[in-house]
């Protein structure tokens, strides 16, 4: 009996000590993993529009049954050279994006002012809902002297 | 007879300590796996090829902010902010807004700086950052990206930083 187990005992010590040592070896020889491997970004911001018009729309229509991903929207409102006469605030509206987000913007008043100026970033972008739809974002009708100028840019993907 | 019978059983000993051996180097090994394993980290390297490496400043009336990528590559651009105010006197008029412009950018983003109100000396004016937390990559390769400011108006600043690095 003794004689029958001693072999196939030393055969699975064996065959364990060797998978355990390769392993570690295995491991030991694994290249240390970069971030990024290449200097290419698939989801880098690509496409850009900008827009200073009364009820202006930026438009990106992406090809195919892509979907556009949206990576930031910045708004410079300001006054002119003279003052605008104090009025309700206005939004400037997003299509195509789930929850429709929409921005305030004041009137202003003081000629030559700063009004509002922000930025919005999306990390990892903000996907539109549906595919090969266009997304705007749509400008209001600015008050006399107002001037709104509005930039995004993002990437078409799947 | 009993030569033999000895030798048999100093083999089985032998075979027995052979295989005890192995398996304390079998579970040694794979103990010191499962404690690498455990020890990974989030990031196994500090190096980010993505992360901007090259800032460029101006405050200069019409000044110029340019990247050039070496090669084939591009310029991601990360973030640029801006700074305008009114120095001790202050701006003599207001005026319409000036821009900021860049270059060999698909859409040509531009930003929008207001004058300044009248008489308000020492003030700021509009300060804001635009960052692009994947990159804004450049339309051309190998073709420089330069960011343009205004004419600045007497009495009053406007500050450009903007950061960036080259890639495929």
């Amino acid at each position: 009996m003794k004689k029958s187990i001693l072999p196939i005992l030393l055969s699975i010590a064996l065959v364990f000590a060797v998978v355990g040592v390769a392993g570690l070896q295995g491991q030991q020889a694994q290249p240390a993993q970069t971030v990024q491997q290449t200097g290419t970004r698939a989801d880098a911001a690509t496409i850009c529009a900008s827009s200073a018009t009364t009820a202006g729309v930026l438009t990106f229509t992406p090809p195919g049954s892509q979907y556009f991903y949206l990576a930031e929207l910045d708004v410079q409102n300001v006054v002119g050279a003279s003052a605008v006469t104090a009025a309700a605030a206005t939004t400037l509206v997003s299509a195509n994006i789930s929850g429709t987000p929409t921005w305030t913007l004041a009137s202003g008043t003081t000629a030559g002012s700063s009004t509002q100026a922000f930025s919005v970033a999306y990390p990892t972008g903000l996907k539109s809902i549906s595919p090969s739809s266009a997304v705007t974002i749509t400008l209001p009708t600015f008050a006399t002297n107002q001037v709104i100028r509005v930039n995004a840019c993002g990437y078409y993907g799947y | 007879m009993r030569a033999g019978t000895t030798d048999t059983k100093m083999k089985n000993k032998l075979l027995v300590i052979l295989t005890v051996v192995l398996f304390i180097v079998g579970i040694s090994a794979f103990r010191v796996r499962g404690q690498q394993q455990s020890a990974s980290a989030v990031q196994q390297v500090a190096t980010r090829t993505d992360a901007a490496s090259i800032c460029l400043t101006s405050a200069a009336s019409a000044g110029t902010i340019t990247w050039t990528p070496p090669g084939g590559q591009f310029v991601y651009v990360t973030e640029i902010d801006f700074q305008r105010g009114e120095n001790t006197t202050g701006i003599g008029s207001a005026a319409a807004p000036t821009t900021v412009s860049i270059s060999n950018i698909q859409g040509s983003p531009i930003w929008d700086m207001a004058s300044g109100p009248v008489t308000t000396p020492g003030i700021n004016v509009e300060t804001f950052t635009v960052s692009y937390p994947m990159g804004l990559k450049s339309a051309a390769p190998g073709t420089a990206v330069t960011i343009t400011l205004p004419t600045i108006p007497a009495n009053t600043f406007t500050r450009v930083n903007a950061c960036a690095y080259y890639g495929y």
